[in-house]
């Protein structure tokens, strides 16, 4: 059993994610080109009272947390894999992406689970090895829960991958973490969750007043986020909350936290005095309930 | 016809996507996936739960598909393209259509033959922000258009290139392939033919390939328009940029990924006078199905709701046969050093 915090610090920042424009994402990835200048933004969140934080599995947020997480012992590490370029490129050897040889070094390192996959289509092997090597990379942040990467995810529930998200659950759950899902198609992944009977127990997608990435539709999203609060099967993480940067804290988090209802909700942050006025904001909406946290096994 | 039976010739990167996809929209039954190598149509072919091959010729003598799609590079486009309208199958293809403007003309010509609906994969024209401008262009907000650029840098290219690399640039089209052609498809969307292009091209890190390519052209109807682009910008690694500006007699349009910016001299079609940021946030496109964040679903749904109706598909091949005119204009005009006037003669 883990502890779900409701407000959480998200990392799209951190690895130059940006919704609003080209050269907001250039400038984040010149900001965030080292662990440090991410280490400030979670270290002035955790002193607003924020107790979680996303990470994906690139070495400079990696690193973050890791010194964050050793100053202060509450602060809980969400992790969601993989990050599918990044994985390739381990996968492959990073520092010889784009060269000729990559390829071979990827056949022989998965050579056996290659030709299992090719002899019988069964590609279950192939992305055991892969999560394990993925999990790996991570695992000294030591993370509460992971969760699988939207791309992959969406793929996985819209072809009925029931094996292969078995698989995920219980190698999740072999490391000692809770696993849950990121999508970016709620409904669809809910209803082929509910079908499949996987014991996924956290979905995450996006949740915003315009709309945005709320796949099929707004409306559709919201009806699926009240079966999942009146539900024990899962729990709801918001993500997408400010619509991608355009919308200010205040509207956005009413909107999640008393209009929807939702429980948890990630905030991508880009800098200290963001991160001020963001978590400042979501104290004031949620009151007393910004320290709840959820056991969620 | 209910659902489009489709077939996917090609399942690297953009193929296996279009399988998914199929998978996951109600218009689609996902038939059959082929692919040259035997792993890689068996890894795929048994999740997706279809039958595979490894020839795309065994595949339409055994299956019944009305449409199928062409992922493969588009070097093999024409050769796979002739195939399959010799069964009078429906196709989409990804773009470019393929890399010679002789092929692509009599691939059009065999396609208007065979009266097949044909698509071809500009899937920018999907995109929140760039359809959006489209409308604005469209409901006469921007009025008549008097210029248009058309911009597009990235960081792709910053060194000398291997033999191997080159080719295979080469195949695909050289600085036009991945990005460029695109935005040429919007400018010609949102302002019509091309009549000239006087182009200059620069070559820096390869004898065979440019580097940098700009030109001047002139649009029927008399717009003027301006083309700068270059896929060795250093500042641009990772993140490219691709911006269209129209400036019209009544406002301008400056719009990119991210947004429109629109200047109003008046109060038009629900927008007020002045400056105004349409972020792509606040256009939410609804689609049953979202992956990754190219507009590959609302592409897919406008070609089975073609296929569905009976009507021709937009974009068609002959919107793709215009952008490669325009891109061959533009590096004779390079090679030349003097004005192409087009339609060429081909």
């Amino acid at each position: 059993m883990k502890k779900l915090p409701r407000v959480m610090l998200g990392a799209n920042p951190f690895h130059g994610v940006s919704h609003k424009s080209a050269g907001l994402r250039r400038e984040y990835k010149m900001r965030f080109n080292s662990p440090d200048s991410i280490y400030e933004v979670i270290k002035k969140s955790t002193e607003l009272g924020v107790k979680a934080v996303h990470l994906y599995a690139n070495n400079n947020e990696i690193e973050a947390v890791y010194k964050a997480k050793d100053e202060c012992d509450e602060l809980r590490v969400i992790a969601v894999i993989p990050d599918v370029y990044g994985a390739a490129g381990r996968q492959m050897g990073a520092s010889t992406t784009g060269k000729d040889y990559t390829k071979l070094k990827f056949f022989l390192k998965n050579l056996p689970s290659l030709l299992t996959a090719s002899f019988s289509g069964d590609i279950t092997r192939l992305l055991s090895k892969i999560l394990e090597d993925e999990l790996r990379y991570i695992w000294k942040t030591e993370p509460d829960f992971v969760l699988l990467h939207a791309t992959p995810a969406d793929i996985a529930c819209a072809t009925e991958q029931q094996e292969a998200m078995e698989m995920f659950n219980e190698k999740i759950r072999a490391f000692g973490a809770i696993p849950g899902i990121a999508t970016h198609n709620l409904v669809n992944t809910y209803n082929k969750l509910k079908n499949m009977g996987v014991n996924i127990p956290l979905i995450m997608s996006p949740v915003n007043p315009k709309g945005f990435m709320m796949t099929p539709s707004k409306d559709e999203c919201i009806n699926v986020i009240e079966a999942i609060r009146n539900s024990n099967d899962f729990v709801f993480i918001a993500k997408k909350v400010l619509a991608g940067g355009i919308l200010p804290p205040k509207d956005a988090l009413r909107f999640v936290f008393d209009e929807i209802g939702v429980y948890s909700a990630a905030i991508g942050i880009a800098s200290v005095s963001e991160a001020e006025k963001t978590f400042s904001t979501a104290r004031e909406i949620l009151g007393h309930r910004f320290n709840e946290e959820k056991n969620v096994s | 016809m209910n659902k489009v039976k489709l077939g996917v010739i090609g399942v690297g990167e953009m193929g296996m996507l279009r399988s998914v996809i199929a998978k996951a929209l109600p218009e689609y039954e996902l038939v059959a996936i082929v692919d040259k190598s035997k792993m890689v149509v068996k890894i795929a072919g048994k999740p997706l739960n279809v039958n595979y091959y490894t020839d795309h010729n065994k595949m339409l003598k055994k299956e019944v598909l009305d449409a199928v799609a062409i992922c493969t590079p588009p070097k093999s486009h024409y050769q796979i393209a002739s195939d399959v309208l010799d069964y009078g199958i429906n196709i989409f293809c990804e773009k470019t259509l393929t890399i010679s403007l002789k092929n692509v003309k009599e691939m059009l010509k065999k396609a208007e033959n065979a009266k097949v609906i044909h698509q071809v994969g500009y899937d920018r024209r999907f995109h929140p922000t760039f359809r959006r401008t489209k409308e604005i262009i469209d409901a006469r907000i921007i009025g008549d258009i008097m210029h248009i650029k058309g911009v597009g840098f990235s960081g792709e290219v910053l060194e000398d290139e291997t033999e191997k690399e080159k080719a295979f640039k080469e195949e695909r089209f050289g600085i036009f392939g991945s990005m460029d052609v695109h935005i040429l498809d919007l400018m010609l969307w949102y302002a019509g033919r091309v009549k000239s292009v006087f182009a200059h091209a620069k070559r820096k890190y390869s004898s065979s390939l440019d580097d940098f390519v700009s030109a001047l052209c002139e649009f029927n109807g008399g717009t003027q328009g301006i083309i700068d682009f270059s896929w060795s910008c250093h500042a641009y690694v990772g993140e490219s940029e691709m911006s269209i500006t129209i400036i019209g007699t009544k406002s301008t349009a400056s719009v990119n990924r991210d947004f429109i910016d629109l200047h109003l001299k008046e109060d038009a079609g629900g927008y007020e006078k002045g400056y105004e940021r349409i972020y792509k946030a606040e256009l939410p496109s609804f689609t049953p199905f979202f992956l990754t964040s190219r507009n590959l679903t609302p592409e897919m749904q406008a070609f089975a709701k073609a296929l569905l109706e009976g009507k021709q598909a937009n974009p068609s091949w002959y919107d793709g046969y215009l952008v490669d005119e325009m891109v061959e204009g533009i590096k004779i005009s390079a090679s030349k050093g003097e004005k192409v006037y087009l339609p060429l003669e081909v």
